[in-house]
This record gives structure tokens, C-alpha cells and sequence, in this order.
């Protein structure tokens, strides 16, 4: 959890990640600042988001996106 | 059917009619039946090829469905018997059929829509290719007549089809329904493309007449009718007039007549949305929204996410993502992070996936070269601004300026919607020069003009009406510029709603009283809307 | 229950407000008669004293003088010729005059696109019009249901109501009152322009507009059911065609078809065709600087003198002279004499 709020904190220290929970549906990130997000999540977490799980409401707040990633950890 | 006319005014009573008379389980089937009736109004020829792309979607989506569907039964019955290597040779057998189904749908749809689209200009770079080789070029007699908002609908069906293949959700098993959802008529001649989630869900849900549906839903018609009508075709023939004779205008003169055209398409495009989710809004159904005050935006980047929304969600889904995502687009990230550090690390993957949707982007508004151009230029500027975020950064914080200060935020609208317009009006006045000549006009002629004559020629002052059709279009975008002001904090109808019943009727029958009259002159001489040659 | 209540109600309101704004400004429009063209009364008021009518569109409402007929001819004429005029109206209105007047002429003006105006899209204005030279609403009722398509009528609603609205003052302080168009009985007075073409101009023209007969649905049939109206009627018909602007003709090609056209209807229907613009005096009668108010309407010099012409032939005509001497034979022959043949 720690490194995922590691990582969003380099993308965009201005964001309020603990109470935001409407990061994409509510344009909170930019489509540059996701695929960074992403590109880092990979690397740091080695797996891979493949394209089922490229949906709004698994990266609308760091919950869920901390969610997601144990998910794939687990399928893999 | 001319969605500004009589003809469509009586369709849409029978609609609603017919959707709240049948049983609440038929409804969707009253919209089938009536978007049918709809699109073969324009043509059984035309009819066809929306046919045939959502039978093909249909049956590819069912496919691919089924192979996903017949492998999970597999995997799960034969579990414990079948090896690592076995499972998993045997699920790339099946993503490589449905790989193959996806991309053959694809190809075919998207190449349909590609020769209708791009066959005359295709055909002109050929030829000018010959032509430099000195050989005969092929005479262009090929006469198309597009269907009705193939790029539309062509975009929505193929979301779907890769949104099955990604296994994002299931197939749909019942064909009418997927018919509806490619041939839905309020957004199938000019969006907005939706995706199958979102839009099934409120196609398909049963609705109960409800006064305030109603009433919010016919204003909004009203308002849309009021904006494409009052405003749009009114200053359509100005614009025109404006784009053929700039080179006789004064740089001033041809300067307001490209704002006038920012309007003009603004009033045009979300007029047709507000007559369409005004529709909708009646029977319940909630269509996404494609605009959201674009005119207010601080930056080109921000321009885009407001302006044709649903458009740049697709390109930002379907081809922005897919190539940021991609393996080698993520070496590219991690090599340039390595050596050139975050920023550039970010940026590089960015530029490459914006270069390609801005080209994607300018050629779907436009076979022509001035269109690809100004996707470019869009591109460009965004691109830019992406590469120069820390030095904007660094210069606003010795400058001392504060995002929330707003006269900051006043200059950046202001300087946002004058290079939106500029960049706008290039592949609009004709070809690529032509555009350019228009902005060369505005910026070498300085001659200032002394009378109104001089200043808009293009306004007829000796005629009474037109003089008064003029000024209810100015009347009326300042309206729409209140009405965006007042939207900031809630929908205008929150307001609007407040009045007592007779009074709103009053002013919604004045306003229709207007749309009858000044409207119909103003769109007999315009013609159709401009988004719907797409 | 209760939502349709509140919808019915509300569409009862705006049905209401709907038709009363309507009304305020279309009724005063349609009754007052202060516009040109609303002679409804006027002409009731001239029953049973016109024997000669000119029965045109735009064309013939500026190319015919009434008063110089009247003077020449021993006439009471009338010019009953409106903009854009469509066939069918002319139809109508010849038959309101021939039911209380005893005619004797009929002038059926003609022009190479007058059958091809496209009711309700070109001429909706026209169908406005003559709306409101019907002078009660049952027979304005049936002319709209009948005569002017569905998807049109909401056109005429524009046109009659912005006209309404941009003529108000001119409505309620004119009430009754007839401009000059009713002195001149129908004729319009045009103001002349110089409307000759330059040498460029002229070549990028040339013979870029091909005559062809592709008639609007039944406007032939009902121009023919007028000629027959006329026949029954024993009245003399001759169809005329008015001149136009050297410019005019010089942008078409093929109008010894439209001259063909003429002929054979005159044949068919047992009247005369009377080109003028084929009239042998026409380059010293008519030049492009006077004669004209655009390429093809009459200024009021053009008129007076194209007035005056008719007059000649009709009375040569009518003491049994042959006239075909006065015109050249074919177009080709006349556009040879053109003065940007040169």
C-alpha cells in the first residue's frame, strides 16, 4: 500500500489521495498522469494490467486500485 | 426527415406516445421500430450497411462469447487432468481465434467505413503520385452517397466489439437488441458514441411517465431547437459569406466572422444535443454528454475533454490507451525515465500515442489535408504544453501567479478560446492555404473599418429582417453565455423549474413562437446540421 | 393519472399562448391589406369593370402597365401577378375574377423557369402571399390544406409572422390604407440598375445554364387547365414572354426549346405565343444599362417601353396583320445580334 502511494505521490503530489475516490470518472488524473500511473504499477509490482481490468472504477481511488493489483498478484 | 422540421416534430409525439401507451417491457422495442423508421426515411440503399455492421458485430460478439464461455466450462471441468502447459497452449489457441474474429469484424466495418470516407482522397493521392511519375491518373467517377452517420455508428459498434473481446462484460444474446443499440436514432446520425455498459443500461430499463422527465426534457428540446435554429443557421450564412470573400474583408472584419463561427458551431452541435437529450430525457433515458462549456477552458488539453466528449473518450479508450499500454511503448517509458529522467519519461510515450490519435482525429472530421493538419496542430499545441509543464511551473511560481486568481483564469479562457477559434477555422474556409490565407488576412490587414457596413459586410443592413434575425442570434448567444455562467453551479432549469407552471409555458411558447418563425427562415436558407455529413 | 393531468394541462397552456401570440401578429398581418400585394379588397371593389388581366409572376408584374393598356387598348385591365407566383394560385385567382367580371384578354405571362419552381421551397413565400390576398380565412383554410404541402406549412407560419412582426407599424397605422401598388393596379414600379456584364464576366457565363423542361409535378397541367379555363371563357389568351437582360440570355443555352415549347402550346391550346424577347427592336428597345432592375425583371423605363411594344403587336394582331415579321425567327439568330456576341 505504502509503494502504491509512493508512486501516485510522484505522479501528482497536489492530489488528496486518502479521500478521493473519484480519481478517473472525475478527471482528477490526466490521461498522461494514468499511463505513468500504470507504466509504474507494472514495473514496481511486476505484473502485468492487461486490458479487463483497464476499467474507471479500478483506479478511482487508491483503495480500489490496491484491490486490483492483489487481485492480478493472485491469478498470477 | 430533417430533424428541424415539421415532419420530425409529429414523429417524435408519436414516439413518446407509443413508448409510454405499450407495456413497459416493449419499450425498447417501440425504439427499435422507430429508429428503423427513422434511418430508412433517409434511404433503403443507405439502410443497408448499418445492417449489416451490427449483424456482423452481433455475430462476432456471439462467437467470441461463446469461445470464452466453452473454455471456462473446459478449464473448469477438466481442472485436475490437464497440465499447466496444456491450459495454457489451449487458451492461446482461443485468443488467437478470437483475436483473428475481432480483427476480421473490425477490418471489415472500419473498412467500409474507410472507403466511403476516404476512397475520393485515397484516390487523389494516388493520382498525385502517378502524376509526379509523369503516368495516367485514374479518373475519379465513383459517386457515393454516405450513410447516415457511419462514423458514428461504425465507432460505437466497434467499441463494443473490442470491449467483448477484452472481456470487459459479456456478448448481448438477443440480436434486436444489439440492432438498437447500433441504430439507436437520437445518436446514431451525430453521437454521442456510447458504449454498450452504459447505454444498455438505460435503453433497456423500464421507465414510468414522469412530470418532471417531461417537463426538463421539453425545455431542453426547446433550448436545442432555440441554439441550432436562432443562432447556428442564422449566422451560417454570414460565416459562409465570410470564409468565400475574406481576402475583400479587413483583418478586423474577418476576425469576428471566425468568432461567429465558433458560435455558430457551438449552438450547431450542441443544439443537436440538447434536441436528442432533451429526447431522450423525456423518456427517461439518460445519454452521455458530450459537452460540458467548452468555451470555458483554461488550456487546449482541457478544450478536448470538454468538446465532443464522448469522440475523445473513444480515441482516448480505444487507441490512446492501447498504444501508452503497449510492451513497447512501456520499454520506451523505462528507457527514457532512465536516461532522460521522470518528466521526459512520462512525456516521450505520451507524444507518440497523442501524435497518433490527433492524426486518427483530424482525418475522421475530414478526408482532406487541411483536416489532418488541424488535427496536428490540435496535437501539437497539447503536446507542447505537456513538454513545457515544468518551465510553466517554474515561470508561475516566480511570477507569482495563482491558479485561483481570476484574472489569471479570465486570460487563460480568454486565450484559449481565441486559439480554439484560430485553429477551428483552418480546414473550414477550403483548402489548406485557403485557411491559412484566412489567418495571414487577420493578422497583415489592418485597415479599420467606419461603418457597421465595413465591419460586417456580411450582415444585410438594408433588410429589416435580417438586421433582426442578427440581433436575436447575438440576444440569444448571450443567453447561452449566461445560461454556461449559471450551469457552473447547477442546470438552468433547477432555476427555471422554480417559475409557476403557467409562466414557464408563457416563455417556452414565446420561445417556440420564435424558433417558428425566425428559425425556420434562418434554417430554410442553412440547410442540415454540420456534424451530420459524418 | 395525475402526470397526465399536469402534461395536458400544460400542453393547454402552451397551445393557448401558442396560437394567441400567433394570432396578435398574423391576423392584423393577414386583414389589414397594407402590404402590396394584399389587393383582395381592392380588387372586389374593381367587379364587374375588369375585361383584360395580366396573369404572371414577378416578370409580368413589372414588365405590364395597366394605365398605358387602359389608355392604348380602350381597356379596364389588371396586372394580377405576384412574386414567385405559383400555378395554382394564378389558377384560383383568374377564376375568382372571371366569376364577377366579364374578361375578355388574358395575358398568361411566361418565363424559362417559371415551371420549375419548387411549391413550398421557392415559392413558400409566394403561397404566403397569396394567403393574404384571400380575403376569409375558410378559403385561406383551403388553399393551405390543398394547395401547399404539409411539410411547408411551417414555413408560410415563419414568413407570415416575421413579415407580421417587421411590418407592425406599417400594419396598425396603414389599416386599410392602399399603397401605390393599388393606384397602378397590380403593376410593381422597379427602380433600374446597370446590370451590363463586363468582358470577363461575360465569357465565364456563357451558355453555363441549359433550358430544360424539367417541370415542378403539375405546374404544366395546370397552366394548361388555365388555357382551357380561358378557351371555355371565349377569351383571347396570348402567352407571353417579357423581356429580359441581354446578360440573362446570354447565360443559357438551348432556348429555341423553350421557344418550341411556346409554340406548341400556343398550337395545343389555340392562342398565340409572343416571345418578346425575340423582337426584332429589342437591342434599341431594351439595353442592359435602363431597361432593367436585375438580369431579369423590367425596370420602370423597360416597362414603359415593353408596354408600349405589346401594345403595337396586339393591335396589329387584332386587325388581322401578320406579326412574324417583327421578331426573329429562332435564338440562335438573336443572341448572334447580342452586344457581347461582339
Amino acid at each position: 500500500m505504502d509503494e502504491l502511494m509512493d508512486i501516485l505521490m510522484e505522479i501528482d503530489p497536489d492530489i488528496d489521495y486518502a479521500n478521493e475516490t473519484n480519481l478517473i470518472d472525475g478527471k482528477v488524473l490526466d490521461s498522461m498522469s494514468i499511463l505513468a500511473l500504470i507504466t509504474e504499477i507494472c514495473d514496481v509490482f511486476d505484473i502485468e494490467i492487461g486490458p479487463k481490468w483497464m476499467r474507471n472504477e479500478n483506479f478511482n481511488s487508491v483503495e480500489a486500485m490496491w484491490n486490483m493489483i492483489q487481485a492480478i498478484q493472485e491469478e498470477e | 426527415m430533417a430533424i428541424t422540421s415539421l415532419s420530425f416534430i409529429l414523429f417524435i409525439i408519436a414516439v413518446f406516445i407509443a413508448y409510454f401507451a405499450v407495456p413497459k417491457r416493449f419499450q425498447w422495442i417501440v425504439l427499435l421500430v422507430t429508429s428503423t423508421v427513422f434511418y430508412l426515411s433517409y434511404g433503403i440503399k443507405s439502410a443497408l450497411y448499418i445492417f449489416v455492421t451490427a449483424s456482423t458485430i452481433y455475430g462476432a460478439t456471439r462467437w467470441m462469447q461463446s469461445i470464452t464461455d466453452n473454455q471456462k466450462k473446459y478449464l473448469k471441468e477438466n481442472k485436475a487432468t490437464l497440465s499447466k502447459e496444456e491450459k495454457s497452449a489451449y487458451k492461446d489457441k482461443n485468443k488467437k481465434a478470437r483475436k483473428r474474429i475481432m480483427v476480421l469484424t473490425l477490418l471489415l466495418n472500419v473498412g467500409i467505413l474507410c472507403v466511403f470516407k476516404y476512397f475520393h482522397f485515397a484516390l487523389e493521392q494516388v493520382n498525385a503520385v502517378i502524376g509526379l511519375f509523369g503516368g495516367n491518373q485514374i479518373s475519379d467517377v465513383y459517386k457515393f452517397i454516405v450513410p447516415l452517420g457511419i462514423s458514428f455508428y461504425t465507432f460505437q459498434s466497434v467499441g463494443y466489439l473490442v470491449d467483448v473481446y477484452f472481456e470487459y462484460y459479456s456478448a448481448e444474446k438477443n440480436y434486436f437488441k444489439v440492432l438498437l443499440f447500433v441504430t439507436f436514432f437520437p445518436q446514431m446520425t451525430q453521437g454521442p458514441i456510447s458504449d454498450f455498459e452504459k447505454l444498455s443500461k438505460e435503453l433497456f430499463t423500464e421507465y414510468t411517465l414522469d412530470y418532471k422527465n417531461y417537463s426538463w426534457g421539453l425545455q431542453r428540446m426547446v433550448w436545442g431547437f432555440a441554439k441550432k435554429m436562432l443562432i447556428a443557421d442564422t449566422l451560417a450564412p454570414m460565416v459562409k459569406d465570410v470564409f468565400t470573400n475574406y481576402s475583400q474583408y479587413t483583418g478586423i472584419t474577418t476576425l469576428i466572422g471566425a468568432f461567429l463561427y465558433s458560435i455558430q458551431i457551438y449552438a450547431d452541435f450542441s443544439g443537436y444535443m440538447d434536441i436528442m437529450c432533451g429526447i431522450c430525457e423525456v423518456m427517461g433515458i439518460k445519454l452521455t454528454e458530450n459537452f460540458d462549456r467548452p468555451y470555458f477552458s483554461k488550456s487546449i488539453a482541457e478544450y478536448w475533454r470538454r468538446w465532443h466528449i464522448s469522440l475523445g473518450d473513444w480515441f482516448k479508450k480505444y487507441i490512446y490507451y492501447t498504444i501508452g499500454m503497449s510492451n513497447w511503448s512501456r520499454k520506451l517509458a523505462t528507457k527514457t525515465k532512465d536516461k532522460f529522467g521522470k518528466h521526459l519519461g512520462n512525456t516521450v510515450p505520451a507524444t507518440v500515442a497523442l501524435i497518433v490519435v490527433w492524426t486518427a482525429t483530424g482525418l475522421w472530421h475530414g478526408a482532406t489535408w487541411a483536416y489532418i493538419a488541424w488535427g496536428l496542430v490540435n496535437g501539437l499545441f497539447i503536446i507542447f504544453s505537456l513538454w513545457m509543464e515544468p518551465v510553466y511551473a517554474g515561470a508561475k511560481s516566480k511570477l507569482k501567479i495563482n491558479d485561483n486568481n481570476w484574472a489569471w483564469q479570465a486570460f487563460q479562457i480568454l486565450r484559449t478560446f481565441i486559439l480554439v477559434t484560430f485553429i477551428k477555422v483552418l480546414p473550414e474556409v477550403g483548402t489548406l492555404s485557403d485557411g491559412i490565407g484566412l489567418w495571414r488576412q487577420v493578422f497583415t490587414n489592418h485597415v479599420i473599418p467606419h461603418t457597421k457596413m465595413e465591419l460586417m459586410p456580411y450582415v444585410n443592413w438594408k433588410h429589416n429582417v435580417d438586421i433582426l434575425a442578427f440581433l436575436l442570434a447575438m440576444f440569444f448567444t448571450f443567453l447561452q453565455f449566461c445560461a454556461s455562467v449559471i450551469q457552473n453551479k447547477q442546470p438552468v432549469r433547477a432555476y427555471f423549474n422554480k417559475l409557476p407552471q403557467v409562466v414557464r409555458v408563457f416563455i417556452i411558447a414565446v420561445l417556440v413562437v420564435l424558433i417558428a418563425s425566425f428559425g425556420v427562415q434562418a434554417t430554410w436558407d442553412a440547410g442540415g446540421f454540420m456534424y451530420a455529413n459524418y | 393519472m395525475r402526470t397526465i393531468k399536469q402534461i395536458l394541462l400544460s400542453l393547454l397552456y402552451f397551445v393557448v399562448f401558442f396560437a394567441t401570440i400567433s394570432a396578435m401578429v398574423i391576423i392584423p398581418y393577414y386583414n389589414n391589406e397594407s402590404m402590396g400585394y394584399q389587393d383582395a379588397s381592392y380588387r372586389k371593389s374593381l367587379a364587374g369593370k375588369i375585361d383584360y388581366i395580366i396573369l404572371g409572376a414577378s416578370q409580368g408584374q413589372a414588365g405590364f402597365i395597366p394605365k398605358t393598356l387602359d389608355e392604348e387598348l380602350g381597356c379596364y385591365s389588371y396586372n394580377l401577378s405576384i412574386v414567385l407566383m405559383p400555378m395554382h394560385a394564378r389558377k384560383m385567382e383568374l377564376e375568382q375574377e372571371l366569376s364577377r367580371n366579364d374578361v375578355k384578354t388574358v395575358v398568361v405571362e411566361v418565363s424559362y423557369d417559371f415551371l420549375q419552381l419548387e411549391a413550398g421551397h421557392d415559392a413558400a413565400v409566394a403561397d404566403e402571399r397569396v394567403l393574404t390576398r384571400i380575403d376569409n380565412w375558410s378559403g385561406r383554410f383551403e388553399y393551405l390544406t390543398k394547395h401547399i404541402r404539409f411539410d411547408d406549412w411551417l414555413n408560410v407560419y415563419a414568413h407570415s409572422f416575421v413579415t407580421g412582426i417587421i411590418n407592425m407599424k406599417t400594419m396598425y397605422y396603414n389599416r386599410g390604407l392602399n399603397n401605390e401598388m393599388n393606384d397602378s393596379k397590380g403593376h410593381l414600379y422597379r427602380y433600374k440598375a446597370d446590370i451590363t456584364l463586363t468582358a470577363e464576366e461575360a465569357a465565364a457565363i456563357h451558355e453555363t445554364k441549359p433550358y430544360e423542361r424539367n417541370f415542378y409535378k403539375d405546374n404544366y397541367e395546370v397552366l394548361k387547365e388555365i388555357l382551357d379555363i380561358c378557351n371555355e371563357h371565349g377569351i383571347t389568351t396570348y402567352i407571353v414572354c417579357v423581356p429580359v437582360s441581354d446578360a440573362y440570355v446570354w447565360e443559357y443555352s438551348n432556348l429555341d426549346d423553350f421557344l418550341q415549347w411556346g409554340q406548341e402550346l400556343a398550337a395545343e391550346k389555340n392562342c398565340l405565343f409572343l416571345d418578346f424577347n425575340l423582337l426584332k427592336t429589342r437591342y434599341e428597345d431594351f439595353t442592359d444599362k435602363e431597361s432593367f432592375s436585375d438580369k431579369d425583371h423590367m425596370s420602370e423605363e423597360g416597362a414603359i417601353v415593353f408596354t408600349q411594344r405589346y401594345i403595337e403587336v396586339v393591335k396589329k394582331i387584332e386587325a388581322g396583320e401578320d406579326v412574324s415579321g417583327m421578331f426573329y425567327s429562332s435564338y440562335i439568330d438573336m443572341i448572334a445580334d447580342s452586344p457581347y456576341a461582339k
